[in-house]
């Protein structure tokens, strides 16, 4: 009974939603970094330009890890 | 009487010589240089190379489209960079208190904003930065990367090429001399288009020069 209520509370609070609604949404950008990173591996098969190419690839890869950093922060602060 | 047998290393440096005096007929120059990350045109590139290219190929000309026409992308990402302290400027002129959200849940949705604005200018970056064409001895390549998981290599032989012009219309295009290309090929082959790039008379005539030249597909 005491666990129907407290599921009850949740379902109804709007807060809980929002936190809900946020994660999915840093877990779904995540997922688009992902793609990111393997679109420029393959765009540096096609093109190479020395140094830049490793600049961009190392920067699509710290824009994978932030999003998962948020999301793993998310998951534990909220 | 011609040699029936020539070393392996003579022919090697015959051909270079051979790309030598081709690259300064064409560009008029044979001094390679090196092409910065903004780059978008340059004659006769260092660091660039492409996964079609043969061991013999040098790249003579590699271009992108114009760096101010990312001009559009940059204003929109400092704009968006500067809302959320003008959003937070409103909220606190009028009633703080509206908004009985938990402040790490904030904090979380300002870093996520900040992310989502990062994602949206690598994103035009990429772009621009696989947007190439490279024009080499053999062969012009044109590498087109739009919509995230689309890209589209279009390459045809020198040889093939029939055609090229240009269009510079407009006032700005003017200032910063930039423009469109056109290379017409052969029978049913694709058109290359290359778009908004820098010095387009000049990229036309060594394209024309080079077909002058027939290219040099035994080099």
């Amino acid at each position: 009974m005491e666990g129907f209520q407290m599921f009850e509370n949740l379902t109804f609070n709007l807060l809980f939603f929002l936190k809900l609604f946020l994660m999915f949404l840093i877990f779904g950008y995540a997922v688009f970094t992902f793609v990111i990173v393997t679109q420029v591996i393959v765009m540096n098969r096609l093109f190479r330009h020395n140094v830049v190419s490793e600049l961009v690839f190392a920067t699509a890869l710290f824009h994978l890890f932030a999003a998962g950093f948020l999301f793993f922060v998310t998951l534990v602060i909220l | 009487m011609p040699d029936v047998f020539t070393p392996k290393e003579n022919s090697k440096l015959a051909s270079q010589k051979n790309i030598a005096s081709l690259a300064y007929s064409v560009l008029g120059t044979t001094k390679t240089k090196n092409v910065h990350p903004f780059s978008s045109y340059c004659e006769l590139p260092k660091d660039i190379s492409f996964q079609s290219q043969s061991h013999d190929e040098v790249v003579l000309l590699f271009t992108r489209r114009h760096f101010i026409t990312n001009l559009g992308w940059i204003l929109t990402t400092l704009l968006l960079i500067l809302f959320p302290a003008f959003f937070g400027f409103i909220i606190q002129a009028f009633d703080q208190a509206r908004i009985p959200l938990p402040p790490q849940f904030i904090v979380l949705s300002i870093l996520f904003y900040f992310l989502v604005v990062f994602g949206y200018a690598f994103m035009n970056f990429l772009t621009w930065f696989y947007n190439v064409l490279i024009v080499t001895q053999k062969e012009i390549v044109d590498i087109d990367y739009s919509h995230l998981v689309y890209h589209n290599v279009a390459a045809t032989n020198v040889n093939l090429v029939e055609d090229v012009n240009y269009t510079q219309a407009g006032f700005i295009r003017g200032i910063f001399n930039y423009g469109d290309v056109y290379v017409q090929t052969a029978g049913g082959k694709e058109n290359i288009e290359a778009l908004a790039i820098p010095k387009p008379a000049r990229v036309s005539k060594i394209i024309l020069n080079l077909i002058g030249h027939g290219g040099l597909p035994n080099v």
